[in-house]
Parts: C-alpha cells; structure tokens; sequence
C-alpha cells in the first residue's frame, strides 16, 4: 500500500495529514497531534483541545489530495452536517475514512466521511465538493 | 462597540486562534455582527508555494468558521450562557455553503444571530459578508460551554 504525505497546496489551518492512502471506499488518512502543534497555545491556555473546525480543515485536506492526484482542483463547496463526538488532544491520532464518488471528475458531488480518534469514532461528516480541472499559475 | 481586548474578556481563545478584531453591533439577546481582517501575513498563508495560483490566497473555510463563532461569544454570554471558565466545544454544524473565496485584504462581517439557547448550549446562524457580498451562509453551528472539570472527563453531549 502507498502511502502519501501531502502538504497543503492552498492557506491552510495547519498540515492536517501525515500519512494518506486509497481505500476500496475512497481514501483514509490520519495526523497524529503534537504537543506543540501551535493552535494548542491559544486553544485553550487552561487544556489544549483540538478546535472542532481544525477536523474539518484535516478532513478538506484529505479529499483536495484525491482529486489532485487526478488532476482536478476541488473545494468545499456545502456542508450538510459534520457532528463531532469527542475532543481531541495532544498525543491523539485524529483518523478520517471518506466514502468518494467512483470517478473523479469535474462538478459538484458529495463526500462522507467517519472520523475516528485513535480507535474510537469520533465524528462523522457529509459534505459537497465542487471540482475542477487544475489551473496552473 | 467592543475591541480584541475586551472580546478576550468573554471568549477562552487567545492567540493564534483569537479570530475577531472587534464587535461593531450587538443587540442584546438576537443578534451581533463582528469583523475579522484578513491579512496575508497570517501563519495560515506561512506554507502557500511560491508557485501556486491565486486561488490558493482563500481564507481558509475552516478558520472563517471558527471566527464566526467567536463572533457569537459576547452575544451567547448576554443572552445568559455562562461561557467564563468554560470550555468551548463545536458539537456539530450543518447547512453551510461556501459562496465565495475570502482573500488577502479583505475585511470579514460576521452577522450572528441566536437559533436556540438551551442549558448550555448554543445553536447559531447567519452569514459572512465582504464589502456587503454574503460569502458563506451558516444554517447552523451549535457549540456546547462545558465545565473545565467535565470536559476532562471526554465525550461533547449536546
């Protein structure tokens, strides 16, 4: 199995993907957060907890890497609803399963996804994606 | 109206992650409209490759949605939720639609206004807007405040 360390291509919260590999179902990938991680000063000084929008940035991350590898250029486009279950910590591996279309093509088209922190399911997410050829600078 | 110092007096987050500049209306109990600038020296544009397109300057959608929660901070604390000594948890977020890109120089309006208030827990709405164009639509985020002392103890109820 490949496994990819993609880097954000775009501004980006943090680099929220260490390892990423294809799935039957899609991909899966997966951050292991670090003590000092940056946003854990801020948030919060009294007990550092993963803000729940950083799962949404990791989980963004995950789906642009697949269609970049073919090609395309794709961004959020709706939320339909993302639930967070539980918090997440330094010391945590913060793991995403997504469920993509069969073919990676141009257009609107939607994404599921489970989150799981290290072996326990943590959220889950349904999201739109808007996709595009690749435009070059 | 409220400036970053005096936010910081109602909301937990502190720096980087401190995402509102200041409160420029707020009427008590329905609704409030904070404003964050956007400015490309961010940590958030640290990594951008030199050669990536402009498209690559969007704000990303994941903190436009963490500032415009904090936005809903002094408006959740007037209305009666104890958010002093908490612990602020997203526990979920629905009907949102990223409309257009927020980029370098642009200047955030977070108009929040209150779905629900319940024990503890918030359910919000509302739009962001740059120079009077709706960016993103927010059908509803709700974020629970949690003793410091429950929160060590794991899982977010609603």
């Amino acid at each position: 199995m490949t496994h990819d360390t993609p880097q954000p291509r775009r501004a980006a919260a943090y680099a929220g993907i260490d390892q990423w590999h294809r799935t039957p179902a899609g991909a899966a990938w997966h951050v292991d957060l670090q003590p000092d991680e940056p946003v854990f000063a801020g948030h919060y000084p009294h007990e550092p907890i993963l803000p729940g929008v950083y799962v949404f940035e990791s989980l963004s991350q995950g789906i642009e890497h697949w269609y970049a590898q073919h090609g395309l250029e794709a961004r959020v486009q709706s939320v339909r609803s993302m639930r967070f279950l539980l918090p997440f910590r330094p010391g945590h591996r913060l793991r995403i399963e997504a469920t993509l279309p069969p073919r990676a093509c141009p257009g609107s088209h939607p994404v599921s996804a489970t989150v799981f922190r290290d072996s326990e399911k943590a959220g889950t997410a349904r999201i739109t994606v808007r996709v595009q050829e690749a435009r070059h600078a | 109206m409220l400036d970053h110092q005096q936010i910081k007096r109602i909301n937990p987050q502190r720096h980087p992650i401190a995402l509102l500049d200041r409160i420029v209306e707020h009427v008590r109990g329905e609704r409030i409209v904070g404003i964050k600038a956007v400015t490309a020296a961010e940590p958030c544009y640290a990594h951008v490759p030199d050669g990536a397109g402009s498209e690559a300057l969007g704000y990303p959608q994941s903190l436009m949605l963490e500032s415009f929660c904090q936005a809903a901070g002094p408006l959740a604390f007037e209305s009666g939720l104890d958010i002093v000594q908490k612990t602020m948890l997203f526990v979920s977020m629905g009907e949102i639609e990223f409309l257009a890109p927020v980029l370098p120089g642009d200047v955030m309006e977070h108009h929040v206004s209150i779905l629900r208030l319940l024990d503890g827990v918030v359910l919000l709405g509302g739009e962001v807007r740059v120079a009077g164009t709706v960016v993103t639509r927010v059908g509803q985020v709700m974020i629970a405040a949690r003793s410091r002392e429950a929160v060590a103890g794991e899982a977010v109820p609603a």
